[in-house]
């Protein structure tokens, strides 16, 4: 649940706009306009400009869904939209001349349709923060005027624009908080010309809302359930916008009226004369797909394994059955109904209808439904880290006693200190819980021996480790900052060089391996969504070198680490 | 700058840095050559003799690491070091002028040999009397090694000590040297059977010794101070030093004999006088 956050003015989030030259807002799903069939050809030239952007302006936190959602939806068009993967152009937090750049593009492909006399649909969504009279893209900002005159100049048979226009608090996010303007109704007002329609996901004097529970903004998250089937009401097979609409109003409403921030009404305005129902996507076609029987009422939570992305949360009642357009994969569903609660493992195959019948749930716990849906927050599939630190300890052995024995000292740069560089690709397994590969290089020693006639002996070697470890993280504040402990085994690699100051004598090189073991401690500061930094204390254990006497060398020790880490 | 029969006289450089390095550095260096025994010519030591056995190259901590057995019972290694009490001064290598050499050997109060044009110089004038012994071996017992030391190199063991060194384990331990300058011989002996690697046998000139050696029988060449410190009985003048000789003077020379001033490398420590026939 989002927390509470002080009232904040009146904003908007989110604006589905269609081509219009009439203005009126439909707060009322049931007065939203019932449409006809659209006039558009099958094979309709179909483009999407999808955009997130997560950074803030100045005085403005950081989104942490907006681009995430941008990615959620190129996906859906793509999947169920019938829109070819080449003409989805999705820009993560563009600067303002590459967004202008994109338009431009977009304007001259659809062009050459209109030269040639072929229809052609254009989709444009956008989510990120936004101001009454300009989107934000990070420090800058891009006017609604210009937008509005971008998409005047499509010469698109149908336009389809999504803006998501938001600014958050730092827990429920409020999308938009600029108490002197009102986003959605200058938004919709400025781009209600010929050619355009807009649906927002709030009304004017409205705020909207991020959801940790479900990683995404609420507006898009359920307007994205809506196009995987969830809203197609008269079972063609197509989710129309109308229906699209209708389903993301209630849910979004029922979602967002129990935060403390408020209700957030969509709305939406078409002039689509004409014309008839536009469809949106095509659930029916896709390979994959889950059916709930009509028989089974209740709450779902379905959450696709892979990444614990929360792929849908409605309400099922009795009576007629209903089918989502899944990828292929492995979900889990939480079915609340019937005075119990089941915990059911999904796994849709690649072409088919997977059918959810209680048979295949366990019934389980509040409880443990409560730690179930705690763990559908945020979440990530693969992570990767490279840092660099220092090593100190594990330096004296009995393996440079001996050395010390005859008579080699520290050379002039070997100091009780090492440069420790760190690497690691992380694979999130469960909630909380993911295996790394890790790479470290442990240290670089060098040892000399001078004699009388000048003559040095040079014993050098350096030792790495790469191993697995196992990582479990706890979030410590928001999504920002992670605490984890992990611990692992793996292989130490020593190479050793013995290069002996008489010429006539070969350098010597040695490759000794041996078992390492490491544990770790460390805080995650993820700043962004997908990039942030780390650092880490640990110690490894790696007694790799062994001499011919028997002694042995800890090339391991404690070391501290920081770095840059992403994660998808 | 010395004004010798007309001509200026330097001090070459090399000859500079022999006498300076000698009055700085003579009691820290290392005592013995290759005391890590790295350096190998074919299957022997280039710096060690084997006097009697074999001796074979063997890795010790690190095999490129090498140390040396005593593989036959018996068996000797020796080395000797240290200066003698004199010797001919190697004009070129210290960038002596041949014309100069007379007037150096002078500046230096040596003995000038006209027929060769060279010069006998006392090149051991004094030091630390006490040694160091730092050694890293893996000895059994049955091996019964023994460092053996003889003062003045003249053939005859002065002190003997077992080599109490097993496991690798560093020991040290000090010897007191004769008060007198000259040659030592170190010699390791392997009497028995049974496994005997040494893998660094250093010697340092130190002044921790309490006491030093008397030892009243010097051999020949050797610095003196009377007759009754040599073997022989007799302290003889060579030029600006004494050393132990065969005769002091022509009396208690035979027949168309002379004591001469003699160098002989059979004697080692210097140049001594003995009675020979005269030219």
């Amino acid at each position: 649940m989002p927390r509470t956050l002080p009232s904040l003015g009146p904003l908007c989030a989110a604006l589905l706009v269609l081509t219009a030259a009439n203005p009126a807002l439909a707060q009322d799903p049931q007065a939203a306009p019932r449409l006809q069939r659209v006039d558009l050809a099958p094979d309709a030239h179909a483009y999407a400009l999808v955009v997130g952007s997560n950074p803030g302006g100045p005085g403005q936190e950081p989104l942490a869904f907006a681009e995430r959602d941008a990615e959620r939806m190129a996906e859906v068009l793509t999947e169920l939209g019938h829109y070819p993967a080449g003409r989805v152009d999705l820009l993560r937090a563009p600067t303002r001349a590459q967004l202008t750049s994109a338009l431009r593009r977009l304007r001259q492909r659809v062009s050459i349709h209109d030269a040639r006399g072929e229809q052609s649909v254009v989709f444009f969504y956008y989510s990120g923060h936004a101001q009454s009279q300009a989107l934000r893209l990070g420090g800058e900002e891009f006017p609604l005027s210009e937008l509005r005159a971008a998409i005047d100049a499509l010469p698109s048979t149908l336009t389809l624009v999504v803006l998501d226009a938001c600014q958050s608090g730092a827990y429920s996010r409020v999308r938009g908080t600029d108490p002197a303007a009102d986003f959605s109704h200058n938004s919709i007002q400025q781009l209600q010309t010929r050619g355009v329609a807009v649906m927002a996901s709030s009304s004017g004097d409205e705020l909207s809302q991020e959801s940790e529970r479900l990683s995404a903004g609420y507006f898009t998250h359920h307007l994205l359930v809506a196009l995987r089937g969830v809203a197609d009401e008269n079972r063609d097979g197509r989710v129309a916008l109308d229906e699209a609409y209708r389903y993301a109003y209630a849910q979004t409403l029922l979602d967002t009226s129990r935060t403390a921030v408020g209700g957030q009404h969509v709305t939406l305005d078409t002039n689509l004369t004409g014309h008839g129902a536009v469809a949106l996507t095509y659930p029916a076609r896709a390979s994959a797909q889950l059916e709930l029987p009509a028989a089974l009422e209740g709450q779902l939570l379905i959450t696709r394994t892979r990444g614990d992305t929360v792929m849908a949360e409605l309400d099922k009642a009795a009576g007629a059955a209903l089918r989502l357009a899944l990828p292929a994969g492995r979900y889990h569903v939480l079915w609340r109904g019937e005075g119990v609660i089941r915990s059911c493992s999904v796994t849709l195959p690649a072409r088919g209808v997977h059918v959810l019948s209680a048979s295949g749930c366990e019934e389980i716990t509040e409880e443990q439904a409560t730690a179930r849906a705690a763990d559908s927050g945020p979440s990530m599939a693969w992570g990767a880290e490279l840092g660099f630190g220092f090593a100190m300890e594990g330096r004296d052995s009995d393996y440079t006693d001996r050395l010390d024995d005859f008579g080699y000292q520290p050379g002039f740069f070997d100091w009780n200190w090492n440069l420790r560089l760190s690497a690691a690709v992380e694979r999130q397994i469960r909630p909380h819980l993911s295996v790394l590969l890790t790479f470290d290089s442990l240290e670089s020693r060098t040892f000399d021996r001078t004699f009388v006639d000048d003559s040095e002996d040079t014993f050098a070697w350096r030792a790495w480790a790469v191993g697995v470890q196992l990582r479990g993280t706890l979030p410590l504040a928001g999504h920002w900052l992670y605490g984890y402990a992990q611990g692992g085994a793996g292989l130490g690699i020593a190479r050793s060089r013995f290069n002996p100051g008489r010429e006539q004598d070969p350098t010597n090189v040695q490759v000794d391996y041996g078992v390492q073991l490491s544990a770790a401690l460390g805080l995650r500061f993820m700043p962004w969504a997908h990039a942030g930094f780390y650092l880490q204390g640990s110690y490894t254990f790696a007694p790799i070198l062994q001499n011919d006497l028997g002694d042995r060398h800890d090339s391991g020790g404690v070391a501290i680490v920081t770095g840059l880490r992403v994660q998808l | 700058m010395t004004k010798t029969n007309g001509k200026h006289l330097f001090v070459p450089s090399a000859l500079f840095a022999t006498l300076l390095s000698s009055l700085l550095f003579s009691g820290c260096e290392e005592d013995v050559e290759d005391p890590s025994f790295q350096a190998w010519c074919g299957d022997m030591l280039c710096s060690w003799d084997t006097e009697t056995g074999r001796i074979a190259r063997v890795g010790t901590w690190h095999p490129s690491d090498y140390g040396v057995e005593l593989v036959e019972t018996p068996t000797i290694l020796s080395q000797v070091t240290g200066k003698p009490t004199s010797e001919l001064m190697d004009a070129e290598a210290l960038e002596v002028d041949p014309d100069d050499v007379e007037s150096t050997c002078n500046l230096f109060e040596g003995l000038y040999l006209p027929d060769t044009n060279e010069c006998l110089w006392q090149v051991s004038t004094g030091g630390d009397r006490c040694r160091r012994f730092e050694v890293t071996a893996d000895v059994a017992d049955t091996a019964q090694v023994q460092i053996e030391v003889d003062y003045g190199a003249d053939g005859s063991v002065d002190y003997t000590q077992p080599m109490v060194a097993s496991g690798w384990e560093p020991v040290s331990f000090l010897i007191s040297l004769p008060e007198w300058p000259g040659l030592v011989r170190y010699r390791i002996h392997k009497r028995g059977e049974g496994r005997a690697v040494i893998a660094h046998f250093g010697v340092h000139a130190t002044n921790e010794c309490v006491d030093v050696v008397t030892v009243d029988e010097r051999p020949l060449g050797v610095a003196c101070d009377m007759g009754s410190q040599c073997a022989s009985d007799v302290c003889a003048s060579i030029a600006s030093w004494q050393a132990c000789s065969e005769c002091a003077d022509d009396t208690g020379c035979g027949a168309g004999e002379t004591c001469q001033v003699v160098i002989d490398d059979a004697h080692p420590n210097g140049a001594y006088r003995a009675c020979r026939t005269a030219p």
